[in-house]
């Protein structure tokens, strides 16, 4: 497969910036189901063909998708492997609710014993008070 | 290796003391071109770092060297990106016009093909942010 890759260097546009943008998500959804040229990537959308490659080239920059020529047609690839940054950054948020939510949990829980009386008491106990 | 011979040019609405000022401080570069602990002295050393994408064959950071610091019209830099014998280099030129000032950028060397691609392809979206950091 002749698949082209965007030059590594600091000047490759920053990931979070490449997926910040709306269409680009939408450039990527599409993308996952297949590689795709740019001329049907553009039914999808209400902007011009010479905007959605300007898009997909930010992605390209940002090595989210990757390029393979077939005949006169450019197929762009989905690299989601690129997104594991984003994910990575993400998974701080998650275990940080996690820990809350435990917190959450264990205050119900003294919350619930021992003054106050939980549902499965209620109905064995229904001569207290 | 291949030879490297980037030359830009912008023009600014704005007097060249304006235009250095933009170009000068640590503050002012991270505005337009990237965060970096840049220091206005020769001899000053300097890094650009990302993190690069998955299976990138960069390595993640440019180290900078102040060679020049005219006060208010030239700059160089020596800029190494790719494992490289001899930093290639970034000359800052600011010469007053008629109304405004005009922004010359040279990156010269030799380096890789990659490299070379890279900073040819970045640096006139660089100067266009410059451009829209300083108002039009």
């Amino acid at each position: 497969m002749n698949t082209t890759a965007i030059t590594p260097g600091i000047f490759q546009p920053d990931i979070f910036q490449a997926v910040a943008d709306p269409n680009r998500r939408t450039l990527l959804d599409l993308l996952l189901d297949g590689p795709r040229p740019v001329q049907e990537l553009g039914a999808h959308f209400d902007i011009s063909l010479a905007a959605v490659s300007q898009h997909l080239k930010v992605l390209l920059q940002a090595g989210l998708v990757s390029r393979e020529v077939r005949g006169k047609y450019r197929y762009y690839h989905a690299q989601p492997a690129a997104l594991q940054q984003v994910h990575d950054w993400t998974e701080q948020y998650r275990e940080f609710w996690e820990g809350r939510l435990d917190r959450l949990g264990d205050y119900l829980d003294q919350q619930a014993s021992p003054d106050h009386v939980s549902p499965d008491q209620v109905s064995s106990d229904t001569e207290t008070e | 290796m291949m030879k490297l011979d980037l030359n830009l040019e912008r023009t600014f609405p704005h007097p060249v003391e304006r235009v250095w000022a933009a170009i000068s401080s640590a503050d002012a570069i991270a505005q337009w071109l990237f965060a970096c602990d840049f220091k206005p002295e020769i001899g000053h050393k300097f890094t650009f770092r990302t993190t690069p994408p998955e299976g990138s064959t960069w390595r993640g950071w440019t180290d900078i060297e102040v060679l020049e610091f005219d006060l208010p019209t030239r700059m160089v830099w020596a800029w190494e990106s790719a494992d490289i014998d001899t930093p290639t280099r970034v000359i800052f030129q600011l010469d007053p016009t008629a109304d405004g000032t005009r922004l010359k950028l040279s990156h010269v060397g030799d380096s890789t093909a990659d490299d070379i691609a890279s900073v040819s392809g970045g640096w006139p979206g660089k100067l266009d942010a410059l451009v829209a950091h300083l108002g039009e």
